[in-house]
């Protein structure tokens, strides 16, 4: 196993379940190769920061969007 | 019971953030996004009715959100981002030939990792890299991440096959991870 490969099984392991003989080749590459390891754990963390994403908006300008979204919605309410 | 104006205004709290995300991903401008999150709401208490309570209600929001930016985009005349297929390439900006890392991509230690996620410059680079991203692969990542979807509805609804999903996701995970290491100083 190469490094473009265990890095795509990476992501694919993050959503599906990879088969065994995969799954034991990619261990082994994840102990033998620095740089693979340090990719998975950086692409985890991206992959929290991406989920929370829509926390991101501070919250500050939040709350003002969801006042001014509510105004306007139920103002316009026959 | 609660009244229709009950229920909306609870869903304005839950579910603006992540309306207006991504409504900010697909058009880029904060005006925009603003409006299309205000006409969803807008739709839903006129059409409250015909909510039933066994979909989730953030299911309903976006499909009446994604009508309006499809509406929006026709308008314009705009076509929706391009959706961009990765090709495989002889020169490619990560990998040798052998499949290994090139000395220039192969990635090292971060510090502060556990940290970063709550730090509001990483945040900013985060979405600095997301826009840079070529095509549709932001809008992928988040329909992914941010929005939960699986692999198998966001291949339906790009039209791509699930090799050409799984390649996306990797080349864009390459890619973010490349550009915040490059703009990131500890």
């Amino acid at each position: 196993m190469n490094c473009k490969q265990a890095t795509l099984l990476i992501e694919k392991r993050e959503e599906e379940k990879i088969g065994l003989f995969a799954l034991v080749k990619l261990r082994y590459h994840l102990t033998i190769c620095k740089a693979c390891s340090f990719y998975r754990e950086q692409s985890r963390l991206l992959s929290q920061a991406l989920s929370k994403k829509a926390d991101q908006i501070p919250s500050q300008e939040l709350a003002e969007l969801e006042k001014r979204v509510l105004k306007k919605v139920l103002d316009n309410k026959p | 019971m609660k009244t229709k104006q009950e229920i909306i205004k609870q869903w304005v709290t839950q579910y603006t953030g992540v309306l207006y995300a991504w409504a900010f991903t697909k058009t880029k401008e904060k005006a925009m996004a603003e409006d299309l999150v205000q006409d969803t709401f807008l739709v839903a208490l006129e059409s409250a009715d015909k909510f039933r309570e066994e979909s989730s209600p953030k299911t309903w929001l976006f499909g009446i959100l994604n009508n309006k930016i499809n509406d929006y985009f026709r308008k314009q005349g705009k076509a929706p981002l391009p959706f961009t297929s990765f090709m495989e390439d002889d020169d490619d900006y990560f990998f040798e030939s052998s499949g290994h890392w090139k000395s220039t991509t192969a990635p090292s230690a971060w510090h502060e990792e556990s940290h970063l996620l709550d730090n509001p410059e990483f945040n900013k680079i985060l979405n600095f890299c997301l826009e840079k991203l070529p095509g549709s692969w932001g809008e992928i990542l988040l329909a992914k991440y941010m929005l939960g979807k699986k692999s198998k509805i966001i291949c339906q609804e790009n039209q791509i096959t699930e090799t050409n999903y799984w390649q996306i996701i990797h080349r864009a995970k390459l890619t973010m991870r490349d550009c915040i290491n490059n703009n990131w100083r500890e």
